[in-house]
């Protein structure tokens, strides 16, 4: 009998210590990437950031932006969200979080929502429920190019200018740190002018070429597609944190089983020598 | 010697120029315009064509030129142009362009009169992109002629 559980410990000490080799494989791997991504993210961050801010800046400071871009002038009733996940799972709560989220807002929602979906993961949980999903992207995001990223917006843009949707809502996950992630859900349609903002309200005349109508009718599609292309990279750098993470944990866990059932182990072992002891010691005091 | 202005060219990707210059020329939807210290604040939308730029302390025909992809440009107390996709002169790789411009050229005499008219558009631009990028290579259309 003690032999037998010996042999099960064995087998289950092998098993665990296979799944610490690819976990801890898996740590090193996403380490690697992590830090390609988050070059990458440095990067495009510094710009959008530039990017938005001037685009925010020029809505502010232009009194004649053409009504349909902002808040508050026609009724939100179908919204369009852009989901980004993971095309990988494997990543610990990175794509229940973001999924959550959005379900929190779809479910606040009384028309049905039109879902863009971003990641493998994204889609399939929306499919599963039945959502209508307009769009999709299933390639790894970290190689997303700016170009993709257009195809991407285009249609929505164009949805949005006839009427279809009335609001666009983007929900990824932003990157804290390495160790902290946020979810971050974001109206980039209709655009709200926010009148406390720190931006000064300059009364300088800006000229604007061709015309106001035609600069912003080219600012409002770049400024989706700006804020869509970081974060979809915001995001990739996420996933791999989230995922260097899990593995770190996973890898931990697997070593305390290990410790664990080492010590089970010697204990079965040493449970088994002394039963033979007894055995013989038995046996000799028989024989007398 | 004249006043300079901050110049900064963003694309999605990268930072790809930040400096004082004495003056940048590009080309709008209206046409070529240069812009220099105090120039009223503006708003433009660029067309596809060549950036010209002169640093600040630069000799007085010395020019950098680039090859730019439309975007816009904002003028304020500094200058900024975002652009989808610019490129010095002297990192543009010709073979490349011709060999885009022919299979450009190519597909649009084929589909020309039946293509999506999208897709028309779109070859169009990019040949207009590959000559633009033919005359900054070689040292841009203004020092030609």
């Amino acid at each position: 009998m003690a032999s037998n559980n010996m042999q099960d410990i064995k087998r289950r000490i092998k098993s665990v210590t296979s799944t610490e080799h690819i976990t801890n494989a898996m740590k090193l791997v996403s380490a690697g990437k992590l830090r390609k991504a988050k070059a990458i993210f440095e990067k495009t961050n510094a710009n959008s950031h530039y990017i938005t801010h001037t685009i925010a800046e020029i809505f502010h400071s232009g009194q004649d932006i053409p009504q349909e871009y902002l808040a508050g002038n026609r009724e939100i009733k179908t919204t369009c969200y852009i989901v980004v996940t993971s095309g990988r799972g494997l990543c610990g709560g990175f794509n229940t979080n973001v999924l959550k989220e959005a379900q929190k807002d779809i479910d606040n929602d009384w028309e049905e929502p039109i879902i863009y979906a971003i990641g493998t993961k994204g889609k399939e949980y929306f499919e599963k429920r039945g959502y209508k999903i307009y769009g999709d992207y299933l390639a790894p995001p970290e190689n997303i190019s700016f170009l993709e990223t257009r195809k991407m917006s285009l249609p929505i843009i164009e949805m949005y200018n006839r009427g279809e949707i009335d609001e666009v809502v983007l929900i990824y996950t932003s990157f804290i740190s390495s160790m902290e992630q946020e979810v971050k859900n974001i109206t980039l349609l209709p655009f709200e002018v926010d009148e406390e903002t720190d931006i000064i309200r300059d009364t300088k005349q800006v000229e604007y070429e061709p015309s106001v109508e035609a600069v912003f009718n080219y600012l409002v599609p770049k400024y989706v597609e700006t804020m869509i292309y970081a974060a979809v990279v915001e995001s990739a750098t996420c996933e791999h944190a989230a995922r260097r993470t899990a593995m770190e944990n996973a890898t931990e866990n697997a070593r305390d089983m290990l410790d664990q059932l080492s010590l089970y182990y010697n204990r079965a072992r040493q449970s088994a020598i002394t039963d033979e002891i007894i055995e013989i010691v038995a046996g000799s005091e028989a024989q007398k | 010697m004249a006043n300079s202005v901050k110049l900064e060219i963003i694309t999605p990707s990268k930072m790809f120029y930040r400096g004082y210059v004495e003056i940048v020329i590009t080309t709008t939807l209206e046409g070529d315009e240069g812009f220099m210290y105090g120039h009223s604040w503006a708003c433009k939308l660029l067309d596809i064509g060549e950036l010209w730029i002169q640093e600040a302390g630069a000799a007085k025909d010395e020019f950098k030129v680039a090859a730019i992809a439309g975007g816009f440009i904002d003028v304020r107390d500094s200058i900024i142009i975002y652009t989808d996709a610019v490129e010095w002169s002297e990192d543009i790789d010709m073979d490349r362009v011709l060999s885009e411009k022919a299979k450009a050229e190519d597909w649009l005499t084929h589909h020309e009169k039946d293509g999506d008219p999208n897709d028309v558009i779109k070859a169009k631009i990019a040949i207009s992109k590959a000559i633009t990028r033919a005359h900054v290579a070689e040292g841009g259309y203004r020092r030609k002629h």
